[in-house]
């Protein structure tokens, strides 16, 4: 079950990854690629040109190496004692040189022909037996013969010729001459897939691994359109000049593989990253599944007291901890907030209470003030005129009364006045009465209502408490020239309240009501308030409809945020109450057709099990 | 220009140059050339050199003296640096030569040897005033071309074994040259000991261009012997003294050396050395103690006058190149003076018929026979040794 809740955050998280997080990492992985590609394409090529120049320079200094061994081998040859005794004496020359020559072994190719030639080119013995060698007319004859070292390389092949000092002095001459094959073979460079040539500067081409024409190659090479390349001259031979190169279109298949590698590297990153998060995901879900239930828990049961369960990772239970911390804060936010709301609402109770006795006590101060300046003062005035009269008319009394008419009046008045004093006492004895019962009636209703310091919750009958409301209002509702249409519902089950709390909440729906009367412009509209009390299954409950300015019905959404109030009080009012309500199980809904056009606001409370 | 002036010019021009050239050409006619082939430049250079010296000095007596056969003598020097190729090269230009009269030889028998056959297909009088090898002259060439003032191994040999047996030297170790040389010496020394009833301890060769004998020597010595004797020439001789200094002392051996190692800069380039080496050589003259004092200071006066380098009889170097030289020239007048002639088979006949000649060497009586080319024997050695300025001293006890 626990399995199988987990999955559903997890399933319920991945569309939340796959959106939001996936994009994002498979564009920064697709720019880091793009990024590694740039550079691995600049390190490819720096590494063909590197790769270039050090093979250049290395098969350079081999073959330069290779050379040397050849020469210092021929140069130990032209030394040996045997070779320089030869030059000497006849014995020797016949009896051991020849023997001596034929099991010589330089090393390199087998392939090679060696003569030993007296200071004027004679030859005085070789390996070979044509005895073709006759070197008297070679033009490097005089040089070697003062002590200059020949290495020669021409199309035929190569040529070394090395003197054969007594002395220090040179008697003779050691000619090694090679092949081509031999050249091809003592020039045998390790290319590392690369193309090259060894190029003599008046021979030409002598060794190639080129497919091209000796006349194209090296301009082929050099042109630079088509190949990548790297030229060194051969050190201490610099007449040699070997190429490396390599075909642009090869380097480039290096490029393309480089590049299908890591392309291939990118979707596997890619799919590690994609499974990575989701298998993140489903890690994170159950921890993330704690708290999103405990997050509906604490939202539907508004028990901000219940604490985050520190699970999963590091980073959740931070996560929880500071959930817990900000729930504790706005635990303690909340209390501050609804205990200014029942302060507030108090006052607005008690200034409901002064304001209803303050319109009790009106007619009574009218009718003090009429009694007191009007009526009573010109009652006494006619009742001075009166006795005047009568004290003028003292001695001839009863012909006054009798005879004279305004005798008579006097008299007829005084009856009247005693009458309308009569009629006009009583009357204002009940109004009196009246008012001092309506004070006593807001006084004991205020007093019902009163809140304690441990306010305790009463079984509460809705149709006597929302007519107890009325009362209260029933100044507010008959100065505004309001009709109330109530309609309350039979036989319907108490439920317990917080009745002073409860009362706050229905006062607040009928004084917005009665202010959204205020609100409209038509004055002349029929200001009509209709309240309802009901029974349904599993709930009890009561509407306030209003024929006031009503509101857009998107707007009906702020009217419950704490600090969203169109008539530029705080918004507590609303917000209070709907956290009451649904403190006590219950729902409010506000409903409008649209500015203009009135508003009913629905409360239902669910029926308690002992009720039911 | 007109062309009959032209052709005039040109006519005058030719007989000219025809009139210029003749006498050139009669100017060569009146001189009588010696050629000299021998070490000019390379390790033996100083014996080429006092080879000259001593052919000059003759040369000039001869020529002050009217020269011969109413000609003057001149020397034509070639080189060949001991290396027999240059020297068959130079005989062979050498015998092109109008008036060649004979060619001296130089310090080293194979370039002699080398040049046999040329010498004597070119009917070359060969003069030898220092090439040691008994085969130079003991050639088998008949008529024989090549006569010689200077030692022969077949003596030389023997003389040299004999003198390590007289200071007491029983076993002795032969260090040669793989040469003709060598190879003479080997067989002269080897049967010099056998006659004295010794055998050689060990009979070791070296080329060449060998430039370290350690190996040498201490087989030499490890074969038990006691003595070294010695056949190099001045480049080997020098590393044979370099490798025995280096050994520690109880390694060492003395050394009783032929005399090819004096021909070079021996004593220049191991003198260092020296004073850590019993070094005796074979020589068959000295201008300090020689045979006949009146006819060395003669000729050492002349030798001063010419060579401003000389100070005293001891500043003279290989003294018997000069010496051997200096005496075949004055033989070489006698056989032409006798002969009456420059042709060379006919001066090769008056050479082996000259009776007698006072030489600076030996009274010559007669210097050579149809079967005696060797005008010297063992009686005409000597030993010596370097001093410390390097002068060639001969030891009389």
């Amino acid at each position: 079950m626990a399995e199988k809740k987990k999955t559903e955050t997890a399933m319920r998280f991945m569309p939340l990854v796959m959106i939001k997080i996936v994009p994002v990492a498979v564009l920064i992985l697709v720019t880091v690629w793009l990024a590694a590609r740039w550079t691995a394409i600049q390190t490819v090529q720096d590494e063909v040109e590197k790769s270039l120049m050090t093979n250049t320079q290395h098969s350079a200094d081999a073959v330069s190496d290779h050379m040397h061994q050849l020469e210092e081998s021929i140069t130990l040859l032209a030394s040996n004692d045997l070779i320089v005794n030869s030059l000497v004496d006849m014995t020797d020359r016949n009896n051991y040189l020849p023997t001596f020559f034929q099991s010589l072994r330089i090393p390199g190719p087998e392939n090679v022909r060696m003569t030993l030639v007296d200071y004027r080119g004679r030859p005085i013995v070789s390996n070979y037996n044509d005895q073709s060698g006759d070197f008297r007319d070679a033009p490097w004859l005089k040089k070697v013969m003062t002590g200059k070292d020949i290495v020669k390389f021409t199309r035929h092949g190569l040529l070394i010729v090395k003197p054969v000092f007594y002395f220090n002095m040179a008697e003779g001459a050691i000619i090694v001459e090679y092949d081509r094959k031999a050249v091809s073979e003592i020039l045998q460079i390790v290319s590392h897939g690369f193309e090259h040539a060894v190029i003599h500067e008046t021979e030409g081409v002598l060794e190639s691994s080129f497919s091209e024409s000796e006349k194209t190659l090296s301009l082929s090479v050099k042109k630079g359109s088509k190949w990548l390349y790297r030229q060194k001259k051969i050190p201490g031979y610099t007449e040699l000049t070997l190429i490396f190169s390599m075909s642009k279109d090869q380097a480039h298949m290096q490029l393309d593989r480089l590049d299908r590698l890591l392309l291939i590297a990118m979707i596997i990153d890619l799919a590690a990253l994609v499974l990575g998060i989701g298998l993140s995901a489903r890690t994170a879900a159950r921890p993330l599944s704690i708290i999103i239930d405990r997050i509906h828990s604490i939202r539907e049961s508004r028990q901000l007291k219940l604490k985050m369960p520190l699970v999963g990772s590091r980073e959740f239970q931070e996560l929880a901890q500071a959930f817990n911390n900000t729930g504790e804060e706005l635990e303690k936010t909340q209390a501050k907030l609804l205990s200014s709301a029942i302060e507030t609402g108090r006052a607005q109770l008690s200034a409901m209470v002064l304001h209803n006795i303050g319109n009790a006590i009106t007619p009574l101060q009218v009718l003090l003030n009429k009694n007191k300046k009007n009526d009573n003062q010109t009652r006494l005035a006619y009742l001075a005129k009166c006795y005047e009269s009568l004290k003028d008319n003292a001695d001839d009394l009863d012909r006054y009364i009798n005879d004279d008419p305004r005798g008579a009046q006097i008299f007829k008045y005084m009856g009247e006045l005693i009458d309308t004093l009569k009629t006009s006492g009583r009357q204002d004895q009940e109004k009196i009465e009246i008012g001092i019962d309506h004070i006593s009636e807001i006084l004991s209703l205020q007093q019902n209502y009163a809140a304690n310091a441990t306010e305790l919750k009463e079984s509460v009958d809705f149709n006597e408490f929302i007519r107890d409301a009325l009362k209260m209002q029933k100044t507010a509702i008959e100065n505004r020239g309001i009709t109330i249409n109530s309609e309350f519902s039979d036989h319907l089950p108490r439920l317990a309240f917080e009745k002073n709390k409860l009362m706050q909440v229905v006062i607040n729906f009928i004084k917005n009501s009665c202010e959204a009367m205020d609100e409209l412009p038509d004055k002349n509209v029929e200001k009509i308030i209709h309240i309802k009390t009901f029974l349904l299954e599993t709930a009890i409950g009561f509407e306030i409809s209003d024929t006031g300015i009503g509101i857009e019905p998107s707007k009906i959404d702020s009217l419950f945020q704490f600090g969203r109030s169109e008539k530029g009080s705080s918004g507590m009012g609303l917000y209070y109450s709907k956290m009451f309500i649904e403190n006590n199980h219950g729902t409010i809904t506000f409903t409008s057709p649209g500015k203009g056009k009135g508003a009913t606001v629905r409360v239902l409370f669910e029926l308690q099990e002992k009720t039911k | 220009m007109k062309p009959s002036i032209i052709s005039a010019i040109m006519v005058a021009l030719a007989i000219f140059l025809t009139s210029s050239i003749t006498a050139i050409a009669n100017k060569e006619s009146d001189r009588i050339l010696i050629g000299l082939d021998a070490d000019i430049s390379s390790g033996s250079a100083k014996s080429g050199e006092a080879i000259r010296r001593g052919a000059v000095l003759a040369i000039d007596e001869i020529n002050k003296n009217g020269g011969v056969l109413g000609k003057q003598l001149t020397l034509v020097v070639r080189d060949h640096r001991g290396n027999p190729a240059r020297g068959i090269d130079n005989i062979k230009e050498l015998s092109q030569m109008q008036n060649l009269a004979a060619v001296i030889g130089g310090l080293h028998t194979p370039v002699a040897m080398a040049e046999l056959e040329i010498v004597h297909e070119s009917k070359v009088i060969y003069l030898c005033p220092w090439a040691a090898g008994t085969p130079v002259v003991a050639n088998g060439f008949n008529p024989n071309y090549v006569f010689r003032v200077s030692v022969r191994d077949q003596f030389a040999g023997g003389f040299l074994a004999k003198k390590t047996l007289e200071k007491g030297y029983r076993r002795a170790a032969l260090v040669l040259e793989q040469t003709g040389w060598g190879r003479s010496n080997n067989k002269a020394m080897t049967s010099a000991l056998q006659s004295a009833g010794f055998t050689p301890a060990a009979v070791l060769w070296f080329n060449w261009g060998i430039d370290d004998f350690t190996d040498l020597i201490l087989k030499a010595k490890e074969s038990g012997a006691e003595v070294i004797l010695f056949v190099a020439n001045a480049p080997e001789g020098i590393a044979m003294i370099k490798s025995m200094a280096s050994l520690p002392a109880d390694q060492r051996l003395p050394v009783f050396s032929h005399w090819g190692i004096t021909g070079g800069s021996f004593f220049d380039m191991t003198k260092e050395y020296l004073e850590k080496i019993d070094l005796v050589f074979l020589q068959t003259y000295s201008f300090i103690n020689p045979v006949f004092p009146d006819r060395s200071h003669r000729l050492f006066k002349a030798y001063q006058n010419k060579y401003t380098d000389v100070n005293s009889p001891a500043d003279i170097f290989a003294p018997a190149g000069t010496a051997h030289a200096y005496d075949l020239v004055h033989l070489l007048r006698l056989a032409m003076e006798q002969a009456g002639t420059i042709q060379q088979p006919a001066v090769r006949d008056a050479l082996e018929k000259i009776t007698s000649y006072n030489g600076i060497m030996k009274n010559y009586q007669p210097p050579f026979t149809r079967d005696r080319h060797d005008a010297l024997t063992a009686d005409d050695f000597i030993i010596a040794r370097y001093n410390k300025q390097g002068h060639i001293i001969p030891i009389t006890d």
